[in-house]
């Protein structure tokens, strides 16, 4: 295994993971995924939701970019309704929050099932402009990939940044055979 | 009528939970984080079921339990985690304290409902 590779898997992992998460909570149709290449980063997202993974040997930032107002049709498909002008912000970032800490936690699972330790934060959102959330950096040991996510008539960017503590090259993870959850287990 | 208590931090969560639950006849009461959650516990209600996330602000659903434990408030009450983390370690933690069933998010309506029926045998 070399750090490319677990970077690379954990990548995919995080994508799919986000993608399947927001498609199950807004009870939407698929998730179309496009490569997105950050060097194109239009100024055109004020809303960032962002949730840590933090493991030993690397952290890891899921990024949700998006604005309330073209995804404000995804919150109302939860709450099966028309929400009013006043509410739309405050439920549209709820609601990426919640779909941060789906994905983190399936992804703490996977890693937890690869015999790697994580621990994952509680989300955090933020207002304010590209040059602001970029996550461009120089630094050798940062690793980002960005997918832009459009779901019906909503578009977002999920970005997955890992910066590596400690040598990567001895993990691996195994096989993520994502049933979407939902399992129960009584004691 | 079978009283439930569910504390989620997330506001669209706890609003679809609600509406699932009451929609299977239930009486529903909600917290917003897990201090709210030990609030209510303590108050003197009694819940036939508490519904409780891990990953809340202000006390996590393990630390839920372990104060409300301590203070045998937990005594008429079964407990599900209903949460994002399948982690070992956790389920480990919550079968110790009490914890009936754990379910990870995100959850099917038709899962929970059977859950609730199986342990109350309705």
């Amino acid at each position: 295994m070399t750090t490319e590779k677990f970077v690379l898997d954990l990548h995919k992992t995080s994508q799919r993971t986000a993608a399947s998460r927001l498609q199950t909570y807004c009870s939407s149709q698929d998730v179309l995924v496009l490569d997105f290449v950050e060097k194109n980063f239009q100024p055109s997202y004020k809303n960032l939701v962002m949730i840590l993974v933090v493991s030993p040997n690397f952290y890891q930032s899921l990024k949700f970019f998006f604005n309330w107002e073209t995804t404000a049709p995804l919150v109302e498909r939860i709450y099966k309704n028309v929400i009013s002008d006043g509410e739309k912000e405050h439920l549209i970032v709820d609601m990426f929050k919640e779909v941060a800490n789906l994905s983190a936690g399936h992804i703490k699972s996977v890693l937890n099932k690869s015999n790697i330790y994580s621990d994952i934060s509680l989300p955090i959102s933020m207002r304010g402009y590209d040059d602001l959330f970029s996550s461009k950096s120089n630094n050798p040991k940062q690793f980002t990939q960005s997918w832009r996510f459009e779901v019906e008539t909503s578009h977002l960017i999920f970005t997955s940044s890992i910066e590596s503590r400690a040598n990567l090259e001895a993990l691996e993870i195994s096989d993520d055979n994502d049933d979407n959850d939902n399992s129960i287990e009584f004691f | 009528m079978i009283k439930i208590l569910i504390a989620d931090d997330s506001e669209t969560f706890r609003s679809t939970l609600l509406s699932d639950l009451k929609e299977e006849g239930y009486q529903v009461d909600e917290a917003r984080d897990g201090l709210e959650a030990i609030e209510k516990i303590s108050s003197g209600k009694t819940y036939n079921l508490i519904i409780l996330d891990v990953n809340m602000p202000g006390a996590s659903g393990i630390e839920v339990l372990e104060q409300t434990k301590t203070k045998n408030l937990l005594e008429k009450s079964l407990v599900f985690m209903l949460t994002t983390d399948a982690s070992i370690e956790l389920k480990t933690k919550g079968k110790a304290l009490g914890v009936r069933a754990w379910i990870t998010k995100p959850y099917k309506k038709e899962i929970l409902a059977q859950a609730i029926k199986k342990v109350f045998s309705l």
